[in-house]
């Protein structure tokens, strides 16, 4: 992992750790809206997921990856966390993800592979 | 049930990043398809306000076939050895095909055109003539930075960050939201140094609306119902512009339960991979907003393929605000 890399993680790790789980990001989440209740397709769903995969519980797999990408980055949830006095920059941090994670889907680049 | 996903992403960020550097955008194109609405204008190619399209609104065909494709071919790019022959195939990358398929959609080509039509002639009634780049005028990057593939955007930045510069304006009126902030918030991330003006064109006009109201000729509707785009709210917290503007235009503009800050998302984001997601979530849109009124206003081109896609079911009609304003400044509405 090159230092950017390692900065980016570190970066995440601290952000993703202000989340108290209250939840209340989960409802706005347009995908969460339409897919019957699914949280890992909601904001804290995907806050959980990034936490995981960079602690090392989880592994990227299909749904994880698909969690990831459909993400909207429409800042809606960010609205309700602002709200409820956290703050977190939930679309910056999902971005950051996938910029972290880009490697895993580049060509001659994949920790997956 | 969650469609696979891993092959799919890896397969699109490959051919993207292909495209962007064979065409500057992440069609790919070799020729230049985003000057054509401009015919006739006249827009000087140099000047100290530059009118911005990054070609947004000129995809429209191409990323409607685009996403047909995609979503046709998902099964392919799913699994890893039938993605090769997937795009060695020219299902997905084949120049001549998409203009061929882009050209059934000419309702959402002449949409995108009289947008962009009525923007220009908006802005030089308030501020003069804009300067247009023609050929020149290069993509932002947006897709590329929102999937987080931040080492390509990086070059392609250095490459717009050198055409700005060379155009030498002092400010730039850009005609979709992602433009502007790629441009004034996203750019200087990857060029340091790099500063634009840079300002949504509903700011230009929103501070000229006696000049515009009296300009206006009849408009083919009497209100409308705003969808404010979600990174013109939250992104750019630009709300009272576009109402500004729909005011100046002799329209009445109507609110929806989610509008400003608090608006609800198109779907747009993520078509060009998951087009049944995005699908879902762009009716339960068109639907919120069709309790309210039946004609929706729009500022951003995502937004507006993403709702038009519904008229239909809910009976709409989504309105560019760019077609609104050409149809009362260079009325009747070209075609």
């Amino acid at each position: 992992m090159s230092a950017r890399q390692a900065d980016l993680k570190s970066a995440l790790l601290a952000e993703v750790a202000k989340c108290r789980a209250c939840r209340f990001c989960v409802d706005v989440c347009p995908t969460y809206q339409v897919s019957a209740g699914v949280e890992a397709l909601s904001s804290y769903g995907r806050i959980q997921i990034i936490k995981h995969l960079l602690m090392g519980v989880l592994e990227l797999d299909e749904g994880l990856t698909y969690a990831l990408y459909t993400c909207l980055q429409c800042r809606r949830c960010e609205n309700v966390c602002k709200s409820k006095g956290q703050n977190i920059e939930i679309c910056e941090v999902i971005h950051n993800a996938r910029a972290f994670l880009a490697p895993n889907y580049q060509k001659g680049g994949g920790r997956d592979s | 049930m969650i469609p696979k996903s891993r092959n799919l992403v890896r397969e699109l960020f490959s051919l993207m990043a292909q495209n962007l550097a064979a065409g500057g955008d992440p069609l790919g194109f070799r020729q230049a398809y985003w000057t054509g609405w401009a015919e006739g204008l006249n827009l000087p190619r140099q000047g100290e306000a530059l009118l911005f399209t990054a070609r947004m609104y000129q995809m429209l065909p191409y990323v409607t076939q685009t996403t047909k494709l995609v979503d046709r071919t998902r099964s392919l790019l799913s699994r890893p050895a039938l993605a090769t022959l997937a795009k060695a195939g020219n299902l997905l990358a084949g120049e001549k095909i998409l203009r061929h398929l882009a050209g059934r959609e000419q309702e959402i080509e002449k949409r995108g055109r009289n947008a962009l039509r009525g923007i220009a002639a908006a802005l030089a009634l308030v501020s003069g003539p804009p300067a247009y780049l023609y050929e020149k005028e290069p993509y932002s990057g947006v897709l590329l930075h929102d999937l987080g593939l931040e080492d390509v955007v990086k070059a392609h930045a250095e490459k717009v960050a050198r055409v700005l510069h060379e155009a030498g304006s002092s400010r730039i009126m850009a005609t979709d939201p992602h433009t502007v902030y790629m441009l004034g918030q996203i750019m200087p991330g990857y060029i340091p140094g790099f500063k634009a003006q840079v300002q949504h064109y509903t700011e230009v006009l929103a501070r000229e609306p006696q000049r515009l109201a009296q300009a206006m000729g009849p408009m083919p509707l009497e209100e409308v119902v705003v969808h404010d785009s979600c990174q013109m709210a939250r992104d750019l917290g630009l709300v009272s512009q576009v109402r500004e503007v729909v005011q100046a235009l002799g329209l009445r503009a109507k609110e929806p339960e989610h509008c400003g800050r608090d608006t609800a998302c198109c779907g747009g984001p993520i078509e060009f991979a998951y087009a049944e997601l995005s699908d879902r979530i762009s009716r339960m849109r068109a639907a919120d907003l069709s309790d309210q009124c039946k004609n929706v206003v729009v500022t951003c081109p995502i937004c507006l393929i993403n709702l038009a896609k519904h008229e239909q079911e809910f009976g709409l009609r989504v309105w560019d605000l760019g077609e609104l304003l050409n149809a009362g400044l260079n009325r009747p509405l070209a075609d």
